[in-house]
């Protein structure tokens, strides 16, 4: 089992957010996570991520067996946990290139792998550029900085092509973009996925399954999972709405 | 004047007691001292102490003239009756300058293509000295200047006025790196019309206080001021910016953009203050200073002003004051960067664009050196 959450309890500031959320995630599968706005979606993504403003008040998160909970942001991150922000920071002054690759080259340290050199990076880089249709600009701005709500997604998208991680926590990464962008990243999802590598993906909406097959679809609420099915879950909360599914 | 006290702006956060004691038990000197071998003597002029070293013939462009007072009354009209006028003697040191500096170091800038003259400052331990600069740049000119401060554990005044001519460049650069010295330093502007200044600052030192007043009068239409500054002291210096703008034209333009990174028990305050006349229409003026604190030990304050006095103008000012932000380095370290690895990536984002304005690989050595 890639991932295996169990009886996990997680709050902020004495605010209890997840009250014995379970979920396993084996290698190659997709998940989809839907649920009201404050039931917990981005607590639980940020958590696997490691984030510390968030209490573990009880339970145990697994990777490959390993208690992730101990292991610090970095080295979750080099071991192939990788979070797609709902709102990625903006940090001027440094640039996206040169930081994707001290991202890269720190990780191939950390797993004792050679460095990637500027030549071979580049060129994987600007690949990847191409396939998210991204303009070459992108080379030399700062990170996220001035870039428009569909730009830091595709963004996203590009260190997780070039990161290239075991485990992909997308939250949100389908708000905001519209239909053509939305198709572009969904091929990128879809063109990474093997049997080797997860997808969890948060999201409001069923459209992005239409371009995904998903093997599970949860509904978070309150805290904890309450329900779990195919695709037609997802098509029925659209069509629904959360109150009526979780009642009937 | 009077010795400066808590009710001038200008030295509400310097600790003049201290000051004061430094400056009572500091003594002046007739020491001349020679070159010294660890000295850069690509330098075009050279002051150690009393020593003032001047490379012979820099360029035909460039004059330098070292000049007792009482020459003074010798040189060309046109600068004479500018020595001593632009820097108003409102401030005890500014008089103490006037009153009893020893020479007057004249640079005239007459060059279409770049020129550029370096300028070394070493004064040793104890010693109480002034040193006094007029730069005139002549119209249509285009040239740099770079100041280096490598005080050591002395009391130094130093007063640079410029007469910035019409249509005419300069670009200075100052760097301080003394070492538990008392740098007090006044630079005043005059620009004329289309003049324009590109000026950085950077402070890197140890100094027991270093007072940088810099003071602009952008007197004709159309003059520029472009002023940037990164200041990173050391261990428990104490490091004082106080910049005051005057637009007294129309469509004068003038940038402020300060930086400082703070550790340990380091001090620094920023006090700038941009000031429009009434009649100045057209008129620009952005201003800006950041602070980054790297220890609850570290101390700063910032202070933004603006006096406007006229309407048709554009102004900005802003003022931050903080650690590095939790939501920025999680961020870096989700993506696998350690997390001293990922504050150094911060630093850097922080003070490139201050670098960055002036290309010097050795300065950003010794920044780099500095935040270490």
């Amino acid at each position: 089992m890639m991932l295996s959450i169990k009886n996990l309890h997680v709050s902020v500031k004495k605010n209890k957010i997840l009250k014995g959320l379970n979920l396993d995630i084996d290698e190659g599968e997709l998940h989809v996570i839907m649920g009201r706005n404050g039931s917990g979606k981005s607590t639980l993504a940020n958590v696997i991520a490691g984030q510390e403003n968030y209490s573990i008040d009880k339970g145990r998160i697994s990777y490959f067996n390993q208690n992730l909970l101990d292991m610090e942001v970095e080295e979750r991150a080099a071991k192939g946990v990788f979070m797609s922000f709902q709102y990625p920071v903006e940090i001027p002054g440094i640039n996206n290139a040169y930081f994707l690759r001290s991202a890269l080259n720190s990780q191939n340290k950390f797993n004792n792998k050679n460095e990637i050199n500027a030549p071979d990076f580049m060129k994987e880089y600007k690949k990847n550029m191409n396939h998210l249709d991204l303009d070459a600009s992108f080379l030399s701005r700062s990170l996220n900085d001035g870039f428009s709500g569909g730009e830091k997604k595709r963004n996203e998208m590009l260190q997780m092509l070039m990161l290239k991680p075991r485990l992909c926590i997308l939250d949100e990464t389908d708000s905001g973009l519209d239909v053509d962008a939305l198709s572009i990243i969904s091929k990128s999802i879809q063109a990474m996925r093997n049997d080797k590598r997860s997808f969890v993906i948060i999201t409001h909406y069923h459209r992005i399954l239409e371009h995904l097959d998903a093997d599970y679809v949860h509904i978070l609420s309150d805290g904890e999972i309450v329900k779990t099915g195919d695709k037609n879950l997802a098509i029925d909360i659209e069509q629904k709405g959360f109150k009526t599914v979780l009642s009937s | 004047m009077k010795f400066p006290n808590h009710k001038n702006e200008n030295w509400r956060y310097v600790n003049l007691r201290d000051l004061k004691k430094i400056l009572n038990t500091s003594q002046s000197t007739n020491e001349v001292r020679n070159v010294l071998k660890n000295q850069n003597i690509e330098s075009d002029i050279i002051i150690n102490d009393k020593a003032i070293h001047v490379r012979k013939k820099i360029s035909d462009e460039i004059s330098i003239d070292v000049i007792s007072p009482d020459q003074i009354k010798h040189i060309n009209p046109d600068i004479k009756n500018k020595i001593g006028k632009i820097a108003k003697i409102d401030d005890f040191f500014i008089s103490e300058n006037t009153n009893s500096f020893d020479k007057l170091i004249l640079i005239g800038l007459d060059g279409k293509l770049d020129i550029s003259v370096n300028i070394d400052i070493n004064i040793s331990k104890d010693v109480n000295f002034k040193n006094r600069f007029f730069i005139y740049s002549a119209s249509k000119s285009s040239s740099s200047i770079q100041v280096n401060f490598h005080n050591t554990a002395s009391v130094v005044n130093s007063l640079f006025e410029f007469f910035i001519q019409d249509d005419s460049y300069v670009n200075l650069i100052c760097v301080n790196n003394g070492r538990m010295s008392v740098d007090i330093i006044n630079y005043w502007f005059e620009i004329h019309k289309n003049g324009n200044l590109n000026a950085t600052f950077i402070s890197l030192g140890n100094e027991k206080i270093l007072k940088n007043d810099i003071r602009v009068d952008l007197i004709a239409k159309s003059a520029k001021a472009d002023i940037a500054g990164l200041y990173i002291p050391k261990l428990n210096a104490l490091v004082d910016y106080n910049l005051k703008i005057s637009h007294l034209s129309k469509k004068t333009l003038s940038k402020q953009f300060f930086r400082g990174i703070l550790g340990e028990y380091s001090r620094a305050s920023f006090t700038g203050l941009v000031k429009i006349e009434e009649g100045c229409n057209g008129s620009k003026s952005e201003q800006a200073n950041n602070n980054l604190l790297l220890s609850d030990k570290a101390f700063v304050k910032s202070d933004p002003q603006l006096e406007i006095y006229c309407d048709e103008v554009e102004c900005s000012h802003g003022s931050t004051i903080g650690q590095f932000d939790d939501d920025t380095l999680f961020y870096l370290c989700s993506r696998g960067i350690p997390k001293q690895q990922a504050q150094k990536l911060l630093l850097e984002a922080f003070y490139i664009d201050i670098l960055n304005r002036i290309n010097s690989p050795k300065i950003k050595s010794m920044v780099e050196n500095n935040l270490v």
